[in-house]
């Protein structure tokens, strides 16, 4: 998606705003969300969801409303349940209803360890081998997906030189845009010079990101 | 005034009382468990936070092996404190060196390495920091107050795929005292996303 999420490298935006001794929740509905967009299953999309905000309500939304937003919109899209069946909730609850409980030892132990030493690796899958070698120079492809991408909209036809190579993982535009088809393929950590992305002079500035071999195409010569 | 006199509580929050109404209606239909949505909220308030990514810098500063294995593989330096899991599983760490300086963005999103850093500070997810930092990574860190040498080298890495990223700062002069637990105390969140250099007196 050409949205606003693609934030790199756009300007008109203000200074960045801090906060001293931020919680990891502002308010308590925040970690519900948190925990149940880990522990819930809606379907993939999980991104492309948010991409589909609009402009002005992406913009104008806290990170966790856009989580709340995909889990909505999956959840409804994926057959979980229907907005009629949501608004009735919210009506239930703003008349005092109590909300149930529910309890599932096994998954609530599971999400305690989940952070930690038992806590699983990166799962590996089979590819072709790579394409391109540390050292190559490579070009990013000008025209992107219309739908999920991680490529981001600032690379787009930019010269870059590959500085290392990761084994196999899907492809996530394909897994997103395709109900959770997998295609893995090799994946790199790019080098770009920033005067090569936006007119700067500022030397030794570099702008490093990672991008599927999908991403890229060999640059001749 | 009474809690019982209805009417009269501070009313929900769209926010809030979407979130209430979707976790009520997931629960019904047996979608989620409350406890386990419980143990997430618990796990991120307690356990998983910058303060384990302080532990691991601290380590590598005193002991040069150990910031080798950690340089090398992140993710199994990170394994060796106990520390792992899902925006975990890639785990880069770029080291600080005299005249380079490394800083972490997600532009796309906002990724961000959660089992040693924990949930990302609301700047970092906001659209100034992630549309700024990439192309003018010298004035963002200005505002930050980290004003860098002019021959200085930046580097700004950008997760957009499955690598998350750990800056690994520079040790602060005049801390050669200091034990491993007293420098980790130096470690801040923003250092390791490299918005700022530790600094003797300012503390996690």
């Amino acid at each position: 998606v050409d949205g606003i999420h693609d934030l790199g490298g756009k300007q008109g935006f203000g200074p960045i705003v801090t906060e001293q001794d931020e919680p990891p929740f502002h308010e308590p509905w925040e970690g519900r969300v948190h925990g149940i967009s880990l522990t819930g299953s809606f379907g993939p999309g999980f991104r492309h969801a948010i991409e589909q905000m609009g402009t002005v309500e992406y913009l104008t939304t806290s990170y966790y409303e856009h989580w709340l937003h995909s889990i909505v919109a999956r959840g409804v899209r994926n057959g979980r349940f229907t907005r009629a069946e949501l608004e009735d909730w919210e009506r239930r609850i703003a008349a005092g209803e109590e909300a149930p409980t529910s309890s599932d030892p096994d998954l609530a132990a599971a999400v305690r360890t989940s952070f930690g030493r038992e806590a699983a690796g990166p799962e590996r899958y089979n590819a072709a081998p790579p394409r391109h070698a540390a050292g190559d120079r490579v070009r990013v492809i000008r025209l992107l997906p219309s739908g999920h991408t991680r490529c981001p909209g600032y690379l787009r036809g930019a010269a870059g030189v590959v500085e290392s190579v990761h084994p196999p993982q899907p492809l996530l535009d394909v897994f997103e845009n395709e109900n959770g088809r997998l295609q893995p393929e090799a994946w790199y950590t790019v080098a770009f010079a920033a005067a090569d992305l936006w007119q700067l002079d500022e030397p030794g500035h570099r702008v490093l990101v990672d991008l599927w071999e999908s991403h890229l195409e060999e640059e001749p010569g | 005034m009474s809690e019982h006199q209805h009417g009269h509580k501070r009313p929900k929050s769209p926010q809030q009382l979407r979130t209430e109404a979707l976790e009520a209606l997931l629960t019904e239909k047996g979608l989620i468990a409350t406890d386990a949505v419980d143990a997430v909220v618990e796990v991120f308030q307690n356990d998983v936070g910058p303060q384990n990514g302080a532990r691991m810098v601290a380590r590598a500063w005193v002991d040069p092996a150990y910031r080798e294995r950690m340089l090398a593989d992140g993710s199994a330096a990170a394994a060796e404190f106990g520390y792992g899991g899902y925006e975990g599983e890639y785990l880069r760490v770029v080291e600080n060196r005299p005249g380079l300086h490394n800083v972490i963005v997600c532009t796309l999103c906002s990724c961000y390495p959660w089992p040693v850093l924990g949930i990302p500070p609301v700047w970092y997810k906001s659209a100034p920091y992630r549309a700024r930092v990439v192309r003018e990574p010298r004035a963002v860190l200005a505002e930050f107050g980290l004003e860098l040498p002019g021959d200085t080298q930046i580097q700004v890495w950008d997760s957009s795929a499955e690598m998350r990223y750990l800056v690994l700062p520079m040790r602060p002069d005049h801390s050669e005292g200091m034990d491993e637990e007293e420098l980790a105390g130096l470690v801040t969140r923003d250092c390791m996303i490299g918005v700022a250099v530790p600094r003797l007196g300012v503390t996690a």
